[in-house]
């Protein structure tokens, strides 16, 4: 056939996810998810990019494939959004030992500047490097008042920190675009520290959110935490649709 | 030779964004690490003269997520920077659960906020060789990076008193842009060696010499005030300087996207 193809070049981010909540493995069905912060602790490396896809749901991974790269990408961009709940429990109707927010803040402001990160294509080394130094620019903003009623016995604490501020701009660039081939595989992972580890192995939670059912009746639903490690970039696919000409 | 042959194909250096980063920690155990140079105090901080950066460690001898140089000795490729930046960073909980006597003794007196204030008074200095290309105040080199947000907690039980306190301190405000532009690129050729020296002033380093800690930074609380030990609920807290060049590197092309000449 003498049909000339060309690729269309779309703005198409990637982003793939770990949650961390209890029962996140079942009752979430996500492939390397985690029950809790202690459960983080035991791996060396986390892996992302080549271990989930859109199948544990579309918020959490965008991926096709878990494999390998469906379309030829130009990566502009990389963040690392590490966000804990937005409210941590203190609940006085409970052991004090059980309240969070000590962990959850450490997980959202401290375990950062103990990851590393390395971004592979293929086996290639593009990015090694502190994860702080890819703010995501993203993430919820504002301010939170907590009140001094309990609402059956459970006190929330507000907490809204983000890896950096939480613009979308904020971002560690490449100007050098990193340009992956198509059908390459690639893979971020981030690397723990032993002094992260031991801290994830002390920590409790995420826990609970308080919930009044319609019944009145307190009720708990689990609180997440999680990573998000997103790539801006083009991707260049067939050309579609009939604003497309065939060459 | 054969001028199809790979060996007779002109080399073209591939640009890669890339940054060079190095870590100084402190906190109680961090002098134990083998070969990283960090410190165990405040005040053994305060003993030195020159706190030194990018000759001293590696990736294999702390880990990635500390520095990213292969060879503590030169850089093993031509690099242009284009932004330098040095961070301090604390532990975001201290004082957080007041009247638990062993959380309290253990974690109030970090004086965390006195040893940021000391990087008013610390000056940095990059050096490519024997050549100086940076010496200027912290204060005008803000790292672009850091935490951002707001934390609002609580104080509920009349009889504990929880109280909780974070601290978020940053060299500016975390925007990656907001970094010292180098409008003139330091470039370093390969194999050359790089070194960066943290100076404190006499009144710095007099301040860190009296200043305890790190201590403790607590993770959950005790069940009970009168059991446990601190490190139970805890880990050692840790302090970070960070020093780090924004830029590109040269290396070989690879991959299927470059092509041989």
């Amino acid at each position: 056939m003498n049909t000339k193809y060309k690729n269309a070049v779309e703005d198409w981010p990637l982003y793939d996810s770990i949650l961390i909540a209890s029962n996140a493995n079942t009752l979430y069905r996500g492939a390397g998810f985690f029950n809790s912060y202690q459960e983080l602790s035991a791996p060396a490396q986390i892996p992302f990019f080549n271990v989930r896809n859109r199948s544990v749901g579309v918020q959490y991974c965008n991926m096709d494939s878990a494999n390998k790269m469906p379309y030829v990408y130009h990566l502009q961009s990389i963040g690392i959004a590490v966000e804990a709940p937005l409210a941590s429990c203190a609940r006085d109707a409970l052991p004090v030992a059980e309240r969070t927010e000590a962990s959850d803040l450490f997980f959202a402001n401290d375990l950062i500047n103990h990851l590393g990160f390395i971004f592979r294509v293929a086996q290639d080394e593009k990015m090694v490097t502190n994860a702080r130094y890819l703010p995501s620019g993203e993430g919820i903003v504002g301010w939170g008042g907590n009140q001094t009623e309990t609402i059956g016995n459970q006190f929330l604490t507000s907490t809204t920190v983000t890896n950096g501020v939480a613009t979308n701009e904020n971002r560690y660039p490449l100007p050098t675009p990193i340009s992956i081939p198509r059908e390459e595989n690639i893979e971020g992972s981030l690397i723990l520290s032993p002094y992260a580890r031991e801290a994830l192995a002390k920590m409790i939670g995420p826990g609970d959110w308080p919930c009044i059912s319609q019944s009145n009746i307190p009720d708990q639903k689990p609180q997440a935490a999680l990573i998000r490690i997103t790539l801006y970039g083009v991707r260049e696919v067939q050309q579609r649709n009939a604003l497309h000409y065939a060459g | 030779m054969n001028e199809n042959t790979a060996t007779s194909e002109p080399r073209r250096n591939a640009v890669e964004s890339w940054p060079i980063f190095d870590t100084v920690q402190i906190g109680q155990g961090q002098a134990d690490v083998s070969k990283a140079g960090w410190y165990n105090s405040f005040a053994e901080l305060g003993n030195e003269t020159q706190i030194p950066f990018f000759d001293q460690r590696t990736r294999s001898s702390v880990g990635p997520m500390y520095c990213n140089l292969d060879s503590a000795e030169q850089v093993p490729y031509p690099y242009t920077a284009y932004s330098i930046g040095v961070e301090v960073k604390t532990p975001s909980l201290a004082d957080f659960h007041a009247n638990f006597p062993q959380i309290e003794s253990q974690s109030k007196s970090c004086n965390y906020e006195t040893f940021v204030d000391m990087f008013k008074h610390a000056a940095f200095r990059l050096q490519v060789s024997q050549d100086e290309k940076i010496l200027s105040n912290t204060m005008t080199l803000p790292g672009g990076v850091g935490g951002d947000g707001f934390y609002n907690g609580v104080s509920i039980n009349p009889v504990n008193n929880y109280t909780s306190k974070f601290n978020m301190y940053n060299n500016g405000m975390a925007v990656i842009k907001n970094r010292l532009r180098l409008q003139n690129p330091v470039h370093i050729p390969r194999n050359r060696n790089i070194s960066g020296s943290l100076i404190f002033s006499t009144y710095a380093r007099d301040v860190l010499q009296g200043l305890e800690g790190p201590l403790v930074t607590p993770l959950s609380i005790p069940a009970s005030p009168a059991t446990g030990v601190a490190l139970d609920y805890g880990v050692n807290a840790v302090c970070q300087i960070r020093v780090s060049l924004i830029g590109a590197r040269q290396v070989q092309q690879r991959n299927d996207l470059h092509f041989a000449g």
